[in-house]
């Protein structure tokens, strides 16, 4: 049976079990992959698939089940299902579906864009730029992974107040790893393009830029352990952020995992420090008008100059809290249960670019690249000590390129210390939703590392 | 699932179109998971996945394509997408007839998930979450999750090969933090296996909550690990993980197959100090990475990769040993069918030695120990790595000193490898989640206590 009445099939078996409060999630996805070694097609990949999450709430209690199947006997059992998930939910937070007013913001849905191109367009693209890598530099050995993807998906919200909503987003990537030698020496350069529109990605400068950022790295060593001033690169910086996301979660407020608990009002950054989540942030991907519990998303500031102004919040933690949710309750697919995320985190740019903040660096380290962010930092407690990589910095010049060091410290501490903000913001994603970042200055940070 | 016929005509389909190869991977699969949060159960959720990936060969590419529309004429149309994307030339393909295999021994299982009660699922929760509590006033939160997935797969290729397997796997974890007021520290401990529901009959679901909640307020009262480079004691079990990143990658033919690894055309050569071996086993009954068979339908078996030090053989899928010009040792894994199989590790252990453990310890005047390790990640092309440690003691004149609290090790894997100059023989797997191109699997790392002469501790500066 097709999606439709699989719906009407699901909702008159909730309705027959007694049920007044249910809702089904549905995601269509399609994705496209192309990966290219030594000027050919290595790995190629076009697919589609389709799948529904159905909720369940009585007595403020929720249980939830998914399937990708869509037939009679799947519908009955998809009910029980969830309702057995629900009779051992203990929580005793109250769960409803989305009763405020219905108001969503017009965000331009994807367009199929990249569908719109053939597919030798796209391998050609992705050969281009594997091309250009090779050909910035002899020292460029190979192309480990130069790939091309775009996906979308179509989100449908069905619910029993009757409720109908559809969005469709989606966007394209092109990712390229290039590998310097110089004899045994050996290096490797990431570069990355994201968005929405296919005509925004630039095949050679992917290229270019990956190789360079391998050459560059090539004469990399160590350098002596101690107490440095340090830039985080835009990209690394954004890395850091990840983790003060999982800080702000209402949920893990209420629950005492995040050290922001109790702050909200408080100056808890940087007064150098402003952040936004903006669901409409011009060319994310990301953007949406209603999270996935059909709350509108809008824009809001998470901290204003260093001082903490709101958490995020779901339907439940909201009213756990006596406060209005604020669109920030989402799935990342029917297969997954509901985190609080922002939906694009945009930290506000600063007084210096690139080289302004090198000289207001003077002596120190550029940190372009850390290693291990999921395993050597712990959003709990903040602390991390993780794998990095950059340039030694004197008098405000690169010194030489630095490698096999560590950086530890605390993360509020380190947010807090900001010395000064980049005008660099470059727009990244991690996972599920979208961070826009400038280089930051920092007075000091605990290195590790292996030179005298 | 599917009528025989139908994936022979699917196979003839895209073989029609030029394709040297075919394979079809059917998948319909039933998982639990549940979380409880601070002795209160926030979530329980299951639901079902079913589809098929369809993979054609020709030549040196391979295209992919999967679908949850089990419709014929669905199947048929993708089948032709991934042969049109070949751009090979059209045969007439020949009679093809799917043939069952039945080699190798299924994996045991006795207790089918969605026969258990889910209270009884909860009740495993429940006492993790206490035995957490209750070990000290300094815990304040405890997460404890449970999963349990049911996967059956059918596997067809264009040589005539039809199996199929049936996957129990189920995962306790905790995670206990620790606080002091104005610190926090976490413990982590988990256990799992590719059974049904009995293999709790042999855990000690109590201990789990214990052990993680000891590590929370050890590491709660610890100094900070120091920096620098020196020598590191690691410890049995999870400090396989560092193996497993920094080597067992590599080794991997994903990398391999195009120069792109560290190890590529090593085989024969000295990658290890003599006192390492190592193997990696898909084979092992009932262990967490194990399978009767792997993605591609190929028997899981134990595979030699380092002998006294001697690089001996590599992880090989079909696709780069086509490229490699070996054959595939039963090692194409994936998440699941939205991902095509590629070569993965599923247990991977370093051999026991002479030593025992102690020994070492004795032996080593000043350094870190090791006790627990954390997760971490490794490059392929450069070996570079990061681990953290999540449970750490210094060593002073030969004994196991204070605890220490924030320690990462890095380095480049093929250069630790030959500084391993003691292994002892408490050879312990355990249970970690392996994430990489063909998508999150379960993994089982494992090594015994070994020394490592000299690796760069990340820490803070005193």
């Amino acid at each position: 049976m097709n999606y439709h009445e699989f719906r009407t099939k699901v909702f008159e078996h909730a309705t027959q079990a007694g049920l007044q409060q249910f809702e089904l999630f549905a995601m269509d996805s399609d994705e496209f992959e192309v990966m290219v070694h030594g000027g050919k097609v290595n790995q190629y990949k076009d697919a589609q698939s389709m799948g529904a999450s159905l909720k369940v709430i009585r007595d403020g209690k929720t249980g939830f089940s998914y399937t990708e199947v869509f037939d009679a006997s799947q519908a009955e059992f998809l009910v029980k299902d969830a309702l057995e998930n629900l009779q051992v939910n203990e929580s005793t937070d109250i769960e409803s579906l989305y009763e405020g007013p219905a108001e969503y913001e017009n965000v331009s849905p994807y367009a199929n864009e990249f569908q719109q191109l053939d597919a030798s367009e796209k391998i050609e693209q992705a050969l281009r730029m594997e091309k250009a890598a090779l050909a910035q530099d002899p020292r460029i050995q190979m192309v480990p992974f130069c790939v091309y993807t775009h996906f979308s998906s179509r989100t449908y919200i069905d619910d029993s107040t009757g409720r109908q909503l559809f969005f469709h987003s989606g966007g394209g990537l092109g990712y390229i790893q290039a590998l310097a030698q110089s004899g045994e020496k050996k290096k490797d350069g990431f570069h990355y393009w994201m968005g929405k529109n296919p005509s925004g990605l630039n095949p050679e400068e992917l290229g270019k830029v990956a190789a360079q950022k391998a050459i560059q790295s090539l004469e990399a060593h160590s350098v002596g352990s101690g107490k440095y001033r340090v830039i985080l690169q835009n990209e690394v910086f954004a890395s850091f952020l990840t983790l003060f996301v999982s800080m702000l979660s209402a949920e893990s407020v209420q629950k005492g995992f995040s050290l922001l608990q109790g702050k909200l009002g408080q100056q808890v950054l940087s007064p150098v420090l402003t952040i936004d989540d903006d669901p409409f942030f011009p060319g994310s991907m990301f953007n949406c008008p209603f999270d996935s519990q059909a709350v509108p998303t809008r824009k809001k500031s998470i901290v204003e100059r260093g001082t903490l102004k709101t958490f995020l919040h779901s339907l439940k933690t909201a009213q756990k809290d006596g406060v209005s949710p604020t669109g920030n309750g989402f799935r990342s697919g029917y297969r997954g249960t509901e985190s609080i995320h922002p939906v694009n985190l945009v930290v506000r740019g600063g007084e210096f670019d690139p080289e302004g903040l090198q000289q207001q660096l003077g002596d120190g380290l550029l940190i372009t690249d850390t290693q291990g962010m999921h395993s050597g930092a712990d959003p709990v407690s903040g602390k991390f000590s993780v794998g990095a990589s950059g340039f030694r910095v004197k008098d405000g010049k690169i010194l030489h390129p630095v490698e096999q060091i560590t950086i530890a410290g605390n993360l509020l501490e380190l947010l807090s210390s900001v010395e000064h903000v980049g005008t660099d913001g470059k727009f990244g994603f991690v996972f599920s939703y979208g961070l826009h970042a400038p280089s930051v200055l920092l007075p000091q940070l605990d290195v590790a590392g292996d030179a005298d | 699932m599917l009528e025989r016929s139908v994936l022979e005509r699917v196979i003839a389909q895209a073989l029609g179109y030029g394709a040297d190869f075919v394979e079809l991977f059917l998948e319909d699969r039933f998982s639990t998971s549940m979380k409880m949060v601070n002795g209160v159960l926030e979530n329980s959720s299951s639901g079902r996945i079913r589809g098929i990936g369809i993979r054609g060969f020709f030549e040196d590419r391979a295209i992919y394509a999967y679908t949850n529309d089990l419709d014929e004429e669905n199947l048929l149309q993708s089948a032709t997408r991934v042969g049109e994307a070949l751009r090979a030339t059209p045969t007439q393909p020949g009679e093809l007839t799917l043939t069952q295999d039945s080699q190798g021994k299924p994996h045991a299982f006795f207790q089918v998930f969605t026969t258990v009660n889910k209270k009884d699922k909860v009740a495993l929760l429940r006492l993790t979450t206490e035995a957490a509590q209750g070990y000290s006033s300094a815990i304040s939160q405890v997460v404890s999750t449970y999963m349990d997935q049911d996967q059956k797969v059918w596997i067809a290729n264009s040589e005539g090969l039809y199996t199929e397997d049936r996957r129990l796997r189920t995962r306790l974890t905790v995670n206990a933090v620790a606080s002091d007021g104005s610190q926090k520290e976490t413990g982590f401990e988990s256990d799992g296996g590719s059974a049904g529901f009995e293999f709790y009959n042999g855990v000690d679901t109590k201990a789990l909550g214990e052990e993680a909640a000891r590590i929370a307020v050890r590491m709660l009262r610890a100094d900070f690990a120091p920096a620098g480079r020196m020598p590191v004691v690691i410890s049995n079990g999870f400090g396989g993980v560092i193996f497993h990143e920094a080597c067992g990658h590599p080794l991997e033919a994903t990398s391999v197959a195009i120069g792109a690894s560290v190890y590529s055309n090593m085989i024969g050569k000295r990658v290890a100090n003599e006192c390492v071996s190592a193997v990696d086993d898909g084979s092992i009954p009932n262990a967490w990475g194990s399978g009767r068979i792997d993605d591609e339908g190929n028997l899981t078996r134990r595979n030699l990769l380092i002998e006294k030090g001697i690089l001996k053989s590599y992880l090989v899928d079909r696709f780069n040993g086509r490229k490699m010009g070996v054959e595939a040792n039963g090692c194409g894994r994936r998440q699941d069918y939205t991902y095509a199989p590629t070569s993965r590790m599923s247990n991977t252990v370093i051999l026991p030695g002479e030593y025992i453990p102690e020994e070492i310890i004795a032996a080593t005047d000043h350094g870190l120990y090791a006790k627990k390790m954390g997760g971490g990640s490794v490059m392929p092309t450069t070996g570079e790595f990061n681990f953290s440690v999540r449970e750490g003691y210094m060593i002073e004149k030969g004994r196991v000193t204070r605890p220490v609290r924030g320690a990462t090790l890095i380095g480049k894997g093929h250069e630790i490898l030959h500084k391993i100059d003691m292994v002892a023989n408490d050879l312990e797997r355990a249970r970690g989640m392996c994430g990489s191109l063909s998508g999150s699997i379960p993994a089982d790392v494992g090594q015994p206590t070994l020394r490592v002469t000299d690796i760069v501790v990340g820490g803070r500066n005193q």
